[in-house]
């Protein structure tokens, strides 16, 4: 892989297809395979597509804790996430819900959409750590919160907050809890009923499926009723309209099984080659840790470079596939909202690297990073000005 | 982010970045904005020897280079490129002509800042 089309180490973004999701997934295309719509229940090719489907349920609710009939598929995160946020808001007269500044946009999205409606959003800043006040968070519930949005693990730095702290904070103030887990699910243990989420998201792309399925898994004892955001059909009790696209949820179960068996042994290799990493870049002048490195998802290294340019820096890193928290397409540069959250200068946050491994990184892709890293940095420090920070 | 070839070859593989410092310098642009452009510029004999030191994305880095490369063993009173020079010559689009301006700006202040002039 190395020699030949370099070591992808964004699986922050997306990770590649694990081939035995693919293989599960392309049995389910074709005529000899389950290709049938599992709404068609008057003939055997669709009664086979409802059995793989719910076949896929189980495997969501088994990685996540949910009850099979708590699960709703989607295409998404971002669809889970807009379910979960605005259809709660349909349940309710406009109030209060509190979320995070360092969250996905595809939560503070739909929150802002609902400030315009009426909604008293309060967006809670994080330690230099990227982790939540819990006392802060227990502080601003109001009479009126309907919904508390946290997300397990933050796509940007890694950093994990304790979804079950805040469960328990939530529960006993009777506020709804929605966690988007969209960069925890098949890296972290996850418990709904324990942890006393209401509401989850994931998607499956992130654990070696493909893009385009997820789901929202919906407490249902005691029940909890909120609004669909897409009609037309009924499907998925109501919550979700749409034809389930049988391969992508065949897909999406097989990912949750793979990460299931694995996850005990996989995440301390991953971790093992990030923190090799993180060992390695230490000796470059000027490197700096985003976000805590304890409470912190196995794969994820998230560094600022000083005295580089982000951009330039991606750039230059032409063998290894990472990404960085800004883009040039301005005058004025817009430095990630997370590394900002964190109190990061803006020209410490222009020069950040997020660097992300996988299930199919091995070891030897660290010394290539690390090799890369350091080169690229020494060279567009040679070309800069020598002057402190104008 | 996707960057023409001409202003990728220039990016990985600048001729013209300043080593010595004994050249007029002009400077624009900020590190806290996100580019800085230093163009460095002498004469010897009506003829200008042309370096540069740049902070900022490929399209920054590239233009720096290409404008030094012009202004290196042209005559004092030749005639000087301009932006659009430079946005044709490295294919810039839309979103990197800024990068160009940077890199004329420094020209001029560097040219402004030479003592024969």
């Amino acid at each position: 892989m190395v020699e030949q089309a370099g070591v992808y180490l964004d699986n922050a973004a997306t990770t590649p297809v694990d081939p035995k999701v693919a293989a599960a997934m392309s049995r389910c295309l074709t005529l000899d395979g389950n290709f049938a719509n599992p709404a068609s229940h008057t003939h055997h090719w669709g009664l086979a597509a409802t059995d793989a489907v719910e076949e896929a349920r189980d495997e969501v609710a088994a990685i996540t804790g949910a009850a099979i009939e708590e699960v709703v598929f989607t295409s998404g995160a971002t669809e889970a996430n807009n379910l979960a946020i605005l259809g709660v808001a349909q349940r309710h007269e406009p109030g209060h819900m509190i979320s995070v500044a360092t969250e996905h946009k595809a939560v503070l999205d739909p929150m802002l959409h609902l400030r315009k409606m009426g909604w008293r959003i309060e967006l809670l800043p994080v330690g230099e750590d990227g982790r939540v006040d819990l006392q802060q968070l227990q502080d601003s519930i109001c009479d009126d919160t309907k919904l508390i949005s946290v997300m397990h693990v933050n796509n940007e730095i890694g950093v994990v907050q304790d979804v079950a702290a805040i469960g328990a904070i939530a529960r006993a103030r009777s506020v709804l809890f929605h966690v988007d887990a969209a960069q925890s699910v098949g890296k972290l243990a996850l418990d709904m009923h324990a942890q006393q989420i209401d509401l989850l998201s994931i998607c499956a792309h992130k654990f070696h499926g493909p893009k385009g399925v997820g789901a929202l898994c919906v407490r249902r004892r005691p029940p909890l009723r909120i609004g669909a955001i897409l009609f037309g059909g009924g499907h998925e009790r109501g919550l979700r309209s749409g034809t389930l696209p049988t391969h992508q949820l065949v897909a999406l179960g097989e990912a949750c099984k793979i990460a299931r068996a694995s996850m005990s042994t996989e995440m301390p290799r991953t971790a093992a080659m990030r923190d090799a990493l993180w060992s390695e870049l230490q000796s470059i002048p000027g490197i700096l840790l985003n976000g805590s490195l304890q409470h912190r998802v196995a794969g994820n290294l998230n560094i600022c470079v000083e005295g580089v340019e982000g951009e330039s820096l991606v750039t230059a890193l032409q063998r290894i596939g990472v990404s960085s928290g800004s883009a040039c397409t301005s005058a004025s540069l817009e430095p990630s909202h997370v590394l900002r959250a964190l109190g990061r200068k803006p020209e410490q946050a222009q020069a950040s690297l997020r660097i992300s491994f996988g299930r199919f990184n091995v070891e030897a892709d660290v010394a290539v990073a690390a090799q890369d890293i350091r080169q690229a940095v020494q060279r567009l420090r040679d070309i800069a000005p020598q002057v402190a920070s104008s | 982010m996707a960057h023409s070839e001409h202003v990728l070859e220039r990016f990985r593989h600048p001729k013209y970045v300043q080593n010595s410092e004994s050249l007029c310098v002009g400077r624009a642009g900020s590190k806290l904005a996100g580019s800085l452009i230093e163009l460095h510029i002498a004469v010897e004999h009506d003829v200008l020897q042309a370096r540069f030191r740049a902070y900022g994305c490929p399209a920054t880095i590239a233009s720096a280079d290409f404008l030094a490369e012009q202004l290196d063993g042209s005559t004092l009173h030749a005639a000087r490129p301009d932006r659009h020079d430079i946005i044709r010559a490295l294919q810039l689009g839309p979103a990197r002509q800024h990068c160009a301006a940077l890199a004329i700006e420094a020209m001029d202040k560097a040219l402004e800042a030479l003592p024969s002039t």
